[in-house]
C-alpha cells in the first residue's frame, strides 16, 4: 500500500509541474483561442536564463530575470501573431509551431550537452510526509503551484483584467464595443503564460531531475495531454488534467512490470491514451465548454 | 488536343536524345577508381597518395559530445600516423560528415560518400547503423560502428572496438559480487533504455543473474525520460542491493540523486556510455562520486597507459579549451585498430574492399599500446575481447573517472556465449 | 503556338519538369538519386496531407503514423520470416511486391478509417492535438510489436519488382543509353511515375464535386451542412484518402531506405510534413510537391556542400551548422508564409503568372478583389485559411 501511495505522491508532485505548463496553454487559449505549440520552448527560454544567471545574482533574482525574459519572448510572439490580420486560430497555432521550431533549435544548440543546474535552495534534500519521502523541491513545486493557481482564480474572478478576458472569450465583438482592448487582453495572457512556463521549467530542473538539458522541452510535451484532458479553456480543468496525467504516468511507470503485456515503457504513451479516451467521451475535454453549432 | 500531344511527345524525345548524348555518367564505370599504385591492388577511395575513409557521425544532435570527442581522438591518431609515413606510402584522410543523428540524412550522406571511400572509420548511432545495415553489407564497407551491441557482430563488415555491452554488464556484476558484498540470493535492478544499447546490456545482466543465482528486476524506459523516481521507487520496493544502468548520462545522474535522496544508497553499475564528466557539476555530483562505477573496455582519459598519456598531451595541445572525456581515448584506440587492419591489407598487397575484409579476419591481435586489451578478430560473431576495467566517478580526476580495477575478465564473462557466436 | 503556351502555362511547366526529371538519372550520381527518392516519397505524402489540412481544414499531426503503416505494411506483406538479429524473428506474408504495395496502401486507408470517427467528433484545434496522440502511440507500437516491425532494429524492405523486372542493382542488368541502371535509378522512375499519378488524381479530386465539398467544409462546416453536404462522411473520406496517400509515400520511403527504422517516424516527421504544405501553399497540390522538394532537399544539400558554405560551422566547430540552419529556414518560412503570403510558393507562382498574363492583355484590373483573378491553381485563402 505504501508503494502505491508513494507512486501517487510522486505523480501528484510531477502533476503540479504539468499543471503549471497546462495553465499556460489554457490562459492563452481562453484569451485568444490559439493553442501555443511553443510553450515548451518558452519554458526552455526562461529556465535557460535562470541557469545562466544564478551564479551571478543568486537563485531568486535569477528566477525573476528568467521570468522577465520569457515574458518578453512571449510578448514578441504575441506581437508577431497579431500582425496576421484576420487569420483564424488554427493558422495562428500553426505559426506557433514555426516559432517553436526556431526557438527550440536555438536553445538546444546553446545548451548543447550540458546539464544546467539552478543551485536552488532545496538541493537534494528530502522531507518526510508520513511514511513517504518526497524531495523538498517537489514540495516547493506543489506549494508554488497552489499559490499561483489560487492567484489565477482570484484574478479571473475579481480583477479587471480577468473580467476583460472572460468577456473577450465570451464575445469579443461585444467586449470591444464595451471598450475592452483585445490586444491588451491577449498581451496579458501571453505574459502570464511566459512567466508560468519559466516557473515550471525551473521545477523541471530541480530534484529529482539532474538539471536542465536539451530534452527538457520534450517533457513539456507531456503537459499537452494534461491541458487537453481538462479542457483547453478551463483553468480548473488544467489543474485536474495535470494531476490526473501525473498520477497516471507515475502509476503506469511504477507497475510497468505487471503490465508488460501492453509493451514497455508505458509512462509516456499512457498520457496520450488517456487523452484520446477522454476526448472520445467528451470531445472538448472534461471541463471544457462544449461547442454548439446551430444550423 | 492532338497538336498539343504531338508537341509534347516530340519535345520529350528531342530532349531525351539531346540529354543522353551529353551524359557524363555514361562514361563512369562505377567500380574501382583506384590507380593501382605500384603492385598493390586498390579499391574505391584509394589513390596513389591517399586513402580516403568516411566518418559519418553526430556533431550537432543528441550525441554531439561523443561524436566530437571520438572524431578528435581519431584525428590525433591519423595525424601522427601520416607524419610517420602513413599506410602503404599513402596518407589517410578522413571525410567527416555530420548527420545530426538523423536517419534520413545519414542515408543520404552515406549514398554521397560510399563510392569515394575505402571504408567507414566511424558510423555513429544505433538507428543509423540499423538503417544502413543493408547498404553496408552490399557495399562490403568495412566499418567501425559506434556501438558495442553484440547483436551486430554477425555483420562481417563491422569491427567492434572493445567488449560488448552484455560483457560489460556481466563483468560488472561479477565485480560487485567480489568487491561490494553482492551475494547469491540478492535482488538487483536494471534500468535500461529502449533499443539496441539498453537491450544488449540487459541481456548480460539476465545471463549473470541466472548463473550467479541473483534475482533480476528489469525496468525499461524511453531515451528521453529524466525523472526516474518512479522506477527507483519500484526497485526499492523489491529490495534491490544494486542497480545496473544502461541509460543516458542525464538519466544516470537522476538515478544517483534519487538513490541518495530516498535512502536506498545502493551501488550503481553503469555501461560505458552512461557517464560524461559534465554530470559531476550538477547537484547529483556527490551521489555519483559515492555510488557510480563505470565498466568500459578502454581506459578513461586519466588512464596510465602509454597511449592514454600520448592522447592527453596531444589533446591539451590541440584543444586546450575543451572538456575531455573517454570518447577521445576510444576514438584513438579505434583509429589504431582500423589502421592495423589496413596495414595488414597493405602487407597482403590488397587495398580493395575484399582485401580489407580478408585482412580483418586475419587480425588476431591488435595492440593499442595499453588503451584497450588485446583485440582478436579472427572469430566471427565473437567479441574481440572480454576484458573490462572498472572506474569510479571522481571530480578531482581529469575526465572525471579514475580506474579502480584494471582490465580483466571474470569467469562468468569467459563462459558467456555471445548471441552471434559462429555467425558472420 | 505561344498562345497555347500562355494559356496552358501550368501544363507546359509540368511537362517540362517531368521530362527533366526523367532524364536526370542519366546524369546524376548516387547522392542526388537518393535525395530524389526521398523527395518523391515526401511529395506524395505532402499531397495527402494537403488534401486533409489544406483543402479540408483538418489540422493533423498524425501523418507520421500513416507513413509508418505504409512502410511497415509493405515490409510485412512482401517479407518472409527472417531472423534479424538480437533474438528477434520477424514474420511476413511473402506476397509479391506489387500486391504488398496495394495492400499497404489499403491498410493505411483502413487505419485512417478507424481514426475518422474520433476525427469527426473533434472540432478544430482539438483534432490537431488529438492527432499528437497517434504519433506517440505509433512509436510505442513500432518498438513493441517486434514480430511485425522488428522493433528497434527495423526490418528489411524487400526490393520492389513488377512482372518479373526487379528494381535492384543487377537483376536483370540494365543499361540505358550507356548508363548502368542500378537500384536507385530504377526506383527513381517508380517514384516519378507514382508521383505523377498521385498528382493528377489529387488535382482531379479537388476540381470535381467532392473537392468543392471539401473546400466548402474548410470554409464553414455549418454552411456546408446547410448546402446538403454530409460533413461527417466527407471529413472521414478526406482522412481516408489522406492516409492512403501517406501509405503510398510510406512504401516509397521503405524502398528508399531499404531498411526503415522506427526512429524515423516520430513527431518531428509530422511537423516536417506540415512545414512542407505550409511553405508550398495550403490547398495547392503543386505547392505541396514544391514544398516537399524544398524541405527534403535543403538539409541534405546544405550538408553536401557544407565544406564550401563558409557561413556554416564546419563539422565539429561550435556555431550554426547545416542542420540548425535548415531548421531556422523552416521555422522562419512557416511564420513568414502564414503571416505575409498565405498562398506559399503556389501563391507566388500564381502572382507571377497573373502579372505576365496581364501585361499581354489589356484587361481592366479588378480593384475590389485583386486576388480573385487566378482560379486555375490554388484558391488563395484570403486570410481565412482554415476553420
Amino acid at each position: 500500500m505504501t508503494y502505491f501511495g508513494e507512486l501517487v505522491i510522486n505523480g501528484i508532485s510531477l502533476g503540479c509541474i504539468y499543471t503549471l505548463i497546462a495553465l499556460g496553454f489554457v490562459v492563452i487559449f481562453k484569451a485568444t483561442e490559439v493553442v501555443n505549440f511553443a510553450q515548451g520552448s518558452m519554458l526552455l527560454l526562461g529556465a535557460y536564463f535562470v541557469a545562466r544567471t544564478h551564479s551571478r545574482v543568486g537563485f531568486v533574482p535569477a528566477v525573476l530575470i528568467g521570468i522577465a525574459i520569457a515574458a518578453v519572448g512571449a510578448l514578441v510572439i504575441q506581437q508577431v501573431l497579431s500582425r496576421a490580420k484576420f487569420a483564424d486560430p488554427i493558422t495562428l497555432s500553426i505559426i506557433t509551431i514555426g516559432v517553436d521550431i526556431l526557438l527550440s533549435t536555438e536553445l538546444t544548440r546553446r545548451i548543447g550537452q550540458q546539464v544546467l543546474s539552478f543551485d536552488d535552495p532545496w538541493g537534494n534534500r528530502t522531507a518526510d510526509l508520513g511514511p513517504f519521502t518526497v524531495p523538498q523541491a517537489r514540495i516547493a513545486a506543489m506549494v508554488v503551484a497552489a499559490v499561483l493557481i489560487g492567484a489565477f482564480f482570484a484574478a479571473y474572478k475579481y480583477s479587471s483584467w480577468g473580467v476583460a478576458t472572460r468577456a473577450t472569450a465570451e464575445d469579443f465583438e461585444a467586449a470591444a464595443l464595451m471598450g475592452i482592448r483585445r490586444n491588451r487582453v491577449s498581451m496579458g495572457a501571453w505574459l502570464i503564460a511566459g512567466a508560468l512556463a519559466t516557473v515550471a521549467g525551473v521545477f523541471l530542473g530541480t530534484s529529482p531531475s539532474p538539471g536542465l538539458n536539451n530534452t527538457s522541452n520534450l517533457t513539456a510535451l507531456n503537459a499537452f495531454p494534461a491541458a487537453v484532458v481538462g479542457g483547453l479553456d478551463s483553468t480548473g480543468g488544467a489543474v485536474a488534467g495535470g494531476l490526473l496525467i501525473g498520477v497516471v504516468q507515475s502509476l503506469t511507470a511504477g507497475y510497468n512490470n505487471d503490465l508488460s503485456f501492453l509493451g514497455s515503457p508505458l509512462g509516456d504513451v499512457s498520457a496520450y491514451v488517456v487523452m484520446l479516451a477522454v476526448l472520445l467521451w467528451r470531445p472538448s475535454g472534461l471541463f471544457g465548454t462544449r461547442e454548439v453549432a446551430r444550423v | 488536343m492532338t497538336s498539343r500531344w504531338r508537341l509534347g511527345v516530340a519535345g520529350c524525345i528531342a530532349l531525351a536524345l539531346l540529354a543522353s548524348a551529353c551524359s557524363t555518367k555514361a562514361k563512369k564505370s562505377g567500380t574501382d577508381t583506384g590507380g593501382g599504385g605500384g603492385s598493390v591492388k586498390t579499391g574505391p577511395g584509394v589513390t596513389a597518395s591517399t586513402i580516403n575513409l568516411g566518418v559519418l557521425t553526430d556533431l550537432s544532435g543528441v550525441f554531439a559530445v561523443l561524436g566530437k570527442s571520438i572524431t578528435q581522438g581519431a584525428q590525433i591518431y591519423f595525424d601522427d600516423l601520416n607524419k610517420s609515413g602513413g599506410i602503404c606510402g599513402r596518407s589517410v584522410k578522413l571525410n567527416i560528415k555530420d548527420d545530426g543523428y538523423d536517419v534520413q540524412k545519414a542515408v543520404g550522406l552515406y549514398a554521397d560518400m560510399s563510392s569515394s571511400v575505402l571504408g567507414m572509420e566511424q558510423l555513429l548511432g544505433s538507428p543509423i547503423n540499423a538503417a544502413l545495415k543493408q547498404n553496408v553489407e552490399s557495399d562490403k564497407m568495412f566499418t567501425i560502428p559506434v556501438s558495442w551491441a553484440s547483436t551486430i557482430l554477425d555483420n562481417p563488415n563491422n569491427m567492434i572496438v572493445g567488449a560488448t555491452y552484455d560483457l560489460e554488464t556481466i563483468n560488472g556484476i561479477s565485480w560487485l559480487m567480489k568487491n561490494k558484498g553482492l551475494k547469491s540470493g540478492d535482488t538487483i535492478g536494471h534500468i535500461y533504455i529502449q533499443g539496441e544499447y539498453g537491450e544488449n546490456g540487459y541481456l548480460g545482466s539476465q545471463y549473470a543473474a541466472k548463473q550467479a543465482g541473483l534475482k533480476l528486476v528489469g525496468s525499461q524506459i524511453t531515451a528521453t525520460a529524466t525523472d526516474l523516481s518512479s522506477q527507483v521507487a519500484s526497485l526499492k520496493s523489491k529490495g534491490v542491493k544494486a542497480i545496473v544502468l544502461t541509460t543516458t548520462p542525464t538519466q544516470t545522474a537522476s538515478v544517483a540523486a534519487v538513490d541518495a535522496a530516498s535512502g536506498l544508497n545502493v551501488p550503481l553499475l553503469g555501461n560505458s556510455p552512461v557517464f560524461v564528466p559534465q554530470l559531476l557539476k550538477t547537484a547529483a555530483g556527490p551521489a555519483l562520486e559515492k555510488f557510480l562505477y563505470v565498466t568500459a573496455s578502454w581506459q578513461p582519459y586519466s588512464g596510465d597507459s602509454a597511449a592514454a598519456t600520448k592522447v592527453r598531451d596531444a589533446y591539451k595541445a590541440r584543444y586546450p579549451k575543451e572538456v575531455p572525456n573517454g570518447g577521445v581515448d576510444w576514438g584513438y584506440g579505434g583509429a589504431l585498430a582500423y589502421a592495423t587492419v589496413l596495414k595488414k591489407a597493405c602487407d597482403n598487397k590488397d587495398l580493395t574492399r575484399d582485401g580489407v575484409q580478408a585482412a580483418f579476419r586475419q587480425t588476431t591481435s591488435v595492440d593499442t599500446d595499453g588503451m584497450l586489451p588485446a583485440l582478436d578478430y579472427s572469430h566471427p560473431g565473437d567479441p574481440a575481447t572480454r576484458e573490462v576495467n572498472i572506474a569510479q566517478a571522481d571530480a578531482a580526476t581529469e575526465g572525471g573517472l579514475k580506474v579502480v580495477a584494471p582490465f580483466s575478465a571474470s569467469d562468468l564473462a569467459t563462459s558467456y556465449v555471445a548471441p552471434m557466436h559462429g555467425k558472420g | 503556338m505561344f498562345d497555347v503556351l500562355r494559356r496552358r502555362l501550368g501544363l507546359v511547366v509540368g511537362v517540362v519538369i517531368v521530362v527533366v526529371l526523367a532524364v536526370l538519372p542519366l546524369y546524376v550520381g548516387a547522392f542526388w538519386l537518393q535525395v530524389g527518392l526521398f523527395a518523391f516519397a515526401a511529395a506524395i505524402g505532402a499531397i495527402g496531407l494537403n488534401l486533409l489540412t489544406g483543402s479540408t481544414g483538418q489540422l493533423s499531426l498524425a501523418h507520421a503514423f500513416f507513413l509508418a503503416v505504409g512502410a511497415y505494411g509493405y515490409s510485412y506483406f512482401s517479407g518472409t520470416s527472417t531472423n534479424i538479429g538480437g533474438g528477434i524473428i520477424v514474420h511476413g506474408a511473402g506476397l509479391p511486391p506489387f500486391l504488398a504495395l496495394v495492400l499497404a496502401v489499403l491498410l493505411a486507408g483502413a487505419a485512417g478509417l478507424l481514426f475518422s470517427p474520433i476525427a469527426s467528433r473533434l472540432r478544430g484545434i482539438y483534432l490537431g492535438v488529438a492527432s499528437l496522440a497517434l504519433v506517440f502511440i505509433c512509436q510505442h507500437l513500432l518498438l513493441n510489436a517486434k514480430s511485425v516491425t522488428g522493433g528497434f532494429y527495423g526490418r528489411n524492405a524487400p526490393p520492389f519488382s513488377l512482372f518479373g523486372f526487379s528494381f535492384t542493382d543487377a537483376n536483370p542488368p540494365l543499361t540505358v543509353l550507356n548508363v548502368e541502371f542500378g537500384q536507385r535509378e530504377r526506383l527513381w522512375y517508380l517514384g516519378l511515375a507514382l508521383l505523377v499519378l498521385a498528382y493528377l488524381f489529387a488535382r482531379n479530386v479537388l476540381r470535381s464535386r467532392p473537392g468543392r465539398a471539401l473546400q466548402t467544409i474548410r470554409d464553414s462546416e455549418v454552411a456546408a451542412a446547410v448546402m446538403g453536404v454530409n460533413v461527417r462522411r466527407y471529413k472521414a473520406g478526406a482522412f481516408v484518402l489522406s492516409s492512403m496517400y501517406a501509405g503510398l509515400a510510406g512504401v516509397l520511403i521503405a524502398l528508399a531506405f531499404q531498411r526503415p527504422v522506427p526512429d524515423y517516424f516520430d513527431l518531428r516527421l509530422s511537423i516536417t510534413y506540415l512545414a512542407m504544405i505550409v511553405i508550398g501553399g495550403l490547398g495547392s497540390v503543386g505547392g505541396a510537391v514544391a514544398g516537399a522538394a524544398f524541405v527534403t532537399a535543403l538539409p541534405l544539400v546544405l550538408t553536401h556542400y557544407s565544406n564550401s558554405l563558409t557561413f556554416l560551422a564546419q563539422p565539429g566547430q561550435n556555431g550554426i551548422g547545416p542542420a540548425e540552419f535548415s531548421n531556422y529556414v523552416y521555422g522562419a518560412a512557416i511564420i513568414v508564409v502564414l503571416l505575409v503570403a498565405p498562398g506559399g510558393l503556389a501563391g507566388l507562382a500564381g502572382r507571377v503568372r497573373g502579372s505576365t498574363g496581364r501585361r499581354r492583355r489589356a484587361e481592366p484590373v479588378d480593384v475590389v478583389h485583386p486576388e480573385a483573378r487566378d482560379t486555375d491553381t490554388a484558391r488563395l485563402p484570403s486570410g481565412s485559411a482554415l476553420t
